[in-house]
């Protein structure tokens, strides 16, 4: 499947198969979220990212499963490129109506970057001036765990982590993911 | 076209969901009745019913890991002989046949029925999209793993299963 | 002819009265009763009054319109929305203007028509929803908002002043 009909793929799904919800919902119980999370964890920032990662990951658990049954994809990615490509143009655009840009590929082609231009999740958010929040909070981390999540699910061990963030004053949104490895099919359990 | 039995299979190769519509193939002529269900495989594993093919006796726990026994190696077989571009999708013997579906999460759908049934596949994967993504993975409180098949027997997934094995038919 | 009317202060303050946020381009403005911030805030203070006193007529509409005017130039004018905040936006006029504001009612005497105002308040609104959207926010705070996003939006407000008019 070529590129450009994987984001054909992408917005066929979007604009057909996919129910819609009130943007400013969303961001508002994100929000609510994270807000929440940072005031029961007294501004343990470096725990609220744990536990948004946690969250993202039960969520991309599932997710995998809406992801296959609506865009129909039934044949593994060659490669990581592939699953690279696959994941901006069709799950990002699926889900939040977004294409980050891909970029940054290592030369073993194991790790890429995903560039935001725009995060439904962030809007009208200003992190908190406490000095702490600005670099230490990972407003959007739970994005990395429905990756990692995700993958998980369809035999790929990924590690995925944001490297830069618009609210903490850096110029670009970055989330960098890393092939740890594949998962090999599991055998099932001598019993006799 | 008559459904035998249905089987799903999560990533660790567990059973995760057993149906049976039929005790064995001599009432394979009357109505469906009395559907069996299991909703762990060990809970059942005391119910007595028999193969479709055979006269041996097994229990549902049982036949459900010859079935995976069977289409583990079949697949792998497929896969090896083919390259992974080829999927494995049934086989056939003189008395039943074995529908297979695997999802890219490694969930294996098997359905067992009468020779006579076409191609089962894309209602293999209807059930999935339909049926197992909208009433058991969507379902926030069942659990992502279905160690012994708990979550997977709600009643509407049930209900949704039954009917659309009647629209097979 | 004049230059746009320049809106030299914005104030936001809370349903309970109490000032979230105020913007003043430059003080001491050109006016002779405001040369300090506390004069600045004894003015809002008073402009509460005014929209407690016309509480009673208002149902929907939010506009509040003139409140009244400082002297020559200035002149405050009021919008409430729903959940009882208020903005208040002190409009200079420059030197040109007639002196009809300085009488009571004087709005429609003076180069502005209130609803001139209208966009001005409407993107303030814009800005506070904004604002109060942001999941950091602390909607319980006495304090005032320091939101660094909401004061360059404002400010942008204040500069872009009245459009239209003249």
């Amino acid at each position: 499947m070529s590129s450009t009909s994987r984001a054909r793929l992408g917005e066929e799904v979007w604009k057909l198969r996919t129910d819609k919800i009130n943007a400013e919902l969303v961001t508002l119980t994100y929000g609510s979220v994270v807000a929440q999370l940072c005031k029961d964890l007294d501004g343990d920032y470096v725990e609220v990212n744990k536990q948004l990662d946690k969250m993202g990951y039960n969520i991309g658990l599932r997710l995998i499963e809406d992801f296959l049954a609506k865009s129909n994809m039934q044949q593994k990615c060659a490669n990581f490129r592939d699953t690279a490509d696959v994941i901006s143009k069709v799950g990002f655009k699926m889900f939040l109506n977004i294409t980050p840009t891909i970029a940054n590929w290592s030369s073993d082609n194991k790790q890429f970057s995903l560039l935001f231009d725009e995060n439904p999740l962030a809007d009208f958010v200003e992190l908190p001036d406490d000095g702490k929040a600005q670099s230490e909070l990972w407003y959007s981390n739970m994005l990395c765990g429905v990756i990692r999540g995700a993958l998980e699910m369809v035999q790929m061990s990924v590690d995925a982590h944001f490297v830069s963030d618009v609210l903490r004053g850096n110029d670009t949104t970055e989330m960098r993911i890393n092939l740890i490895r594949y998962i090999e099919d599991e055998m099932p359990q001598d019993d006799e | 076209m008559v459904v035998y039995s249905f089987f799903i299979f999560d990533r660790h190769c567990e059973c995760i969901y057993i149906r049976q519509w039929l005790n064995n193939v001599s009432s394979a002529t009357q109505p469906l009745s009395r559907p069996v269900t299991a909703s762990s495989a060990a809970t059942v594993a005391t119910s007595v019913a028999e193969k479709p093919s055979s006269g041996n006796r097994l229990s549902m726990a049982e036949q459900a890991k010859l079935v995976f026994g069977v289409i583990f190696s079949l697949r792998n077989m497929v896969k090896k002989l083919c390259g992974p571009e080829d999927s494995f999708l049934c086989y056939r013997t003189g008395h039943y046949k074995l529908h297979y579906y695997e999802t890219l999460s490694s969930l294996r759908f098997v359905m067992l029925t009468d020779i006579r049934t076409e191609s089962l596949k894309s209602s293999l994967h209807q059930i999935y999209v339909n049926l197992y993504v909208e009433y058991v993975v969507k379902n926030p409180l069942s659990p992502v793993e279905h160690a012994g098949g708990e979550g997977v027997n709600n009643e509407l997934f049930e209900l949704g299963i039954d009917s659309f094995v009647r629209t097979i038919d | 002819m004049a230059s746009t009317p320049g809106i030299p202060v914005i104030a936001i303050i809370g349903k309970q009265n109490n000032p979230i946020y105020i913007y003043n381009s430059r003080l001491p403005l050109p006016s002779t009763s405001l040369t300090t911030s506390l004069d600045l805030h004894l003015l809002l203070h008073s402009t509460l009054d005014v929209f407690e006193a016309r509480l009673p007529q208002k149902t929907a509409d939010q506009d509040f319109g003139l409140l009244f005017a400082i002297d020559e130039r200035l002149a405050a004018y009021g919008w409430m929305t729903n959940t009882g905040v208020k903005f208040v936006v002190i409009v200079d006029q420059g030197f040109n203007s007639s002196s009809a504001l300085s009488t009571r009612g004087g709005g429609l005497g003076g180069a502005i028509r209130e609803a001139d105002l209208k966009p001005v308040f409407k993107s303030i609104h814009t800005e506070y929803i904004k604002l109060i959207s942001n999941p950091f926010y602390d909607h319980e705070s006495k304090e005032m908002v320091k939101s660094k996003k909401f004061s360059a939006a404002l400010e942008k407000i204040a500069e872009t002043g009245i459009p239209g008019v003249y």
